[in-house]
Parts: C-alpha cells; sequence; structure tokens
C-alpha cells in the first residue's frame, strides 16, 4: 500500500466518522463537561488532605517536643512527628506544585514526560508518606499523650513497646513484599492510576520515560 | 458582601460568553476531535469516553488559550495528550484485547457499497495498531496535511526530527501494509 492510497483511507474515514451515529454530541454539553471536570479532581483533593495531615503534624510535634524537653521519650517521639509532618507536607506541596504545572496544551512530549515525572513522585511520596505508619501511629498517639501531665520518672508503657515492634515487623513484612513483587513479572496495570503500590508506579513512570526517550531517538 | 454579588453578577455573562465561544470553537474543530478519540479508541463506549475526556480538557484549559496562537494546533495538543494518556490508563482493559475485525465493524461502511475503501480503512486500522502512542501521534498529523514545522510545534520536537521520522513511517508503510 502506498501513501496516497493511506491519505485516501483516512479521508473515507474521516467522511464515516463525521456521519456516524455513535459519536455522541450530546457529550459537549455543557453539564457533561462539568461532570467530567469534577472527576479530575480526586488526586488534587487527596494531596490537600495529606497537606493538612502535614501540618496537623507538625503542629502536634512541636506542641509534644518543646512541652517535654526533659522527657527523653516524649522529645524523640515529638521530635519524629514534627520532622515526619514536615516530609508530609513538603510531599504534598510538590505533587501539588507539578499537579499545577501540567499545561496540557503544552507540546506532546514535553507534557508525557512531565506525567511520567508526576507519577514517578506519586508513587515516591505514597510510599514515603504512607509506609512509615506501620510506626508513625505509636509516635502519634504518644505525642498525644505527651500534650497532658506527664510523670518523668514513669517507665514507657508495655503496649508501647509491643506497638513498636509490630510496627517495625509491619513495615519489614511490606519491604520484603515489594521486594518479591518486583522480581516477579508485573502484570499490566494502570500506567496513570495513582496508587501507592511501590515499584510498579517506578516502573510504570520508566516504561514512559524510556518510550519518549525511544520515540526521540528514533 | 455587595462587592461579592456584583462580582458574580458580572462573571456570569463572561461565563456564558466564554462558554459560547468554546461551544463554536469546539464545534469548527469538532473533527480534531473525533479523528484523535478515532485514532486512539476504537471500541464506540471507549471512543466516546475518551472524547468526553478530550472536550474536558479542552474546556478546563480554554480560559488559559491564547487567541494569538492557532486554535487547531492548541486543541491538537490537548486532545493528543489526553489519547496518550488514556490509552495507557485502559491499556490493560479486555475492550483492546478484542480482535481487530470486531473494531471495525463500527466504522464500515453500512451498506457496504464501496469494498475497496473498507479494505483500506481496515489497512489503516491494522497500520496504526503497529504503531505505539507517540508515532500515530506523528502519523495522524501527517495524514492531516499539516506542515513539518506544526508537527514539530504540536509534538515538541524539531523540524527535522519530524522528517526523518516521517521517512521512516513511509518506508513502515511500504514493507508492512
Amino acid at each position: 500500500m502506498e501513501l496516497d492510497e493511506l491519505k485516501t483511507a483516512w479521508q473515507t474515514l474521516d467522511r464515516r466518522l463525521q456521519r456516524h451515529d455513535t459519536i455522541n454530541l450530546e457529550l459537549f454539553k455543557e453539564t457533561k463537561l462539568e461532570k467530567a471536570r469534577i472527576s479530575l479532581r480526586p488526586l488534587f483533593w487527596g494531596q490537600m488532605l495529606q497537606l493538612l495531615l502535614g501540618i496537623g503534624l507538625i503542629v502536634l510535634g512541636v506542641a509534644c517536643w518543646t512541652r517535654n524537653t526533659s522527657v527523653p521519650g516524649l522529645l524523640v517521639a515529638g521530635i519524629l512527628v514534627h520532622a515526619f509532618g514536615v516530609v508530609t507536607t513538603v510531599a504534598a506541596g510538590i505533587t501539588l506544585g507539578l499537579m499545577g504545572t501540567l499545561d496540557y496544551s503544552a507540546p506532546v512530549l514535553k507534557i508525557q514526560k512531565r506525567m511520567a515525572m508526576l507519577l514517578r513522585f506519586y508513587t515516591l511520596n505514597a510510599n514515603v508518606c504512607g509506609l512509615p505508619w506501620w510506626i508513625m501511629w505509636v509516635l502519634v498517639v504518644v505525642a498525644f499523650a505527651g500534650l497532658g501531665q506527664v510523670d518523668p520518672q514513669a517507665a514507657t508503657p508495655a503496649w508501647i513497646w509491643i506497638s513498636l515492634v509490630i510496627g517495625v515487623a509491619g513495615l519489614l513484612g511490606t519491604w520484603c513484599f515489594h521486594l518479591w513483587k518486583r522480581r516477579t513479572p508485573a502484570r499490566p496495570t494502570h500506567e496513570d492510576a495513582c496508587v501507592a503500590d511501590g515499584a510498579d508506579g517506578i516502573r510504570r513512570s520508566q516504561r514512559i520515560l524510556d518510550e519518549i526517550t525511544q520515540f526521540e531517538k528514533e | 458582601m455587595e462587592s461579592h454579588t456584583t462580582t458574580m453578577a458580572t462573571d456570569a455573562p463572561q461565563l456564558d460568553r466564554r462558554r459560547e465561544r468554546f461551544g463554536g470553537l469546539l464545534e469548527r474543530h469538532r473533527g480534531i476531535v473525533l479523528k484523535v478519540a478515532n485514532t486512539y479508541a476504537w471500541q464506540p463506549d471507549d471512543r466516546d469516553e475518551l472524547v468526553q475526556e478530550i472536550a474536558a480538557q479542552l474546556w478546563r484549559a480554554f480560559p488559559g488559550y491564547d487567541a494569538q496562537r492557532s486554535f487547531s494546533t492548541w486543541m491538537y495538543r490537548i486532545a493528543l495528550n489526553v489519547a496518550i494518556s488514556h490509552v495507557r490508563s485502559t491499556s490493560h482493559r479486555d475492550k483492546h484485547a478484542v480482535p481487530l475485525d470486531e473494531t471495525m465493524h463500527d466504522i464500515a461502511d453500512d451498506n457496504g457499497a464501496d469494498p475497496e475503501a473498507d479494505q483500506q480503512v481496515r489497512a489503516l486500522h491494522r497500520f496504526i495498531a503497529l504503531l505505539d502512542k507517540l508515532n500515530r501521534a506523528l502519523l495522524l498529523l501527517y495524514l492531516e496535511d499539516h506542515s513539518y514545522r506544526e508537527m514539530a510545534d504540536i509534538l515538541g520536537i524539531t523540524e527535522t526530527n519530524v522528517a526523518t521520522k516521517i521517512s521512516r513511517l513511509k518506508q513502515r508503510i511500504r514493507t508492512e501494509i
């Protein structure tokens, strides 16, 4: 087949498409556009919530460690919650920033690269800010406890140690699961899906970038 | 409160005007949306979904559209970006796994008056199916008779790069169809 024939085929297809009923022009109506527009927002609101959570953790952490400078356990718990709050806030801020600069009217390759970057950063964000909750919830409870009256001589309650051990075991278990998953052949997944799926997100973003690089080099 | 009400009152006609303008431009250039959707999605429901996604993204980006620049270039960029992302997010679905001939039914000539044209359309679709997402965009722009400069502008590559790729595409057309 020659190029001219391909162009003729394209024009035939164009004529058929123009008159075809299945392309529903109702879709262009305003109400449907608004609905579709709203459906694009979950990631934005998810990140806004993460931002608020981060700020809450900073406030809690600072309140805890500044009140308990003489109680080592509470001081450390407060500082860790504070630091984790900063990481959570910054990660949400960067994700929102990347989303905000996604201008679909920019050249195709530029946006596809930007989307791969967003996917990669979101995956990193989800792991860095999600996985530590195996342990962080204990520290958050401790930090809340540190806001009240505390006896500096009191021993650390056993439930805290038990919870921390379970948390560390859970964290290691999740990490091992990710390692195992990484070594098993990947099943097809949404390349642009924003889920906290560790290596898959990195792999998918890498695939997108590889595809772009390949196209640029060809 | 009063100033807020006044702002709302002045915003509403502005929004109406914007909608009207957008609706007009979209209607005039609807072929771009349909062709892009048809290049990346072949089943009617999938294609409708993609058309809706493209239209929504166009409306969303419309306030930032610079009237000094070409509307069709702006529209192609958005439509292609949305379509490529749509294919990525739906590529695993069973929809895309149906045999190719089945997907052809909804664009085939209903009265079967032109079997040769049908055959060419099928060959075109088979060739599109062989291409990756970015090369599909390039082929679409080429078949739409865009200049190399426009293609480079839409895709974000150099004109020389476009020329090289088009020449390789031509080669593939000859050998693979």
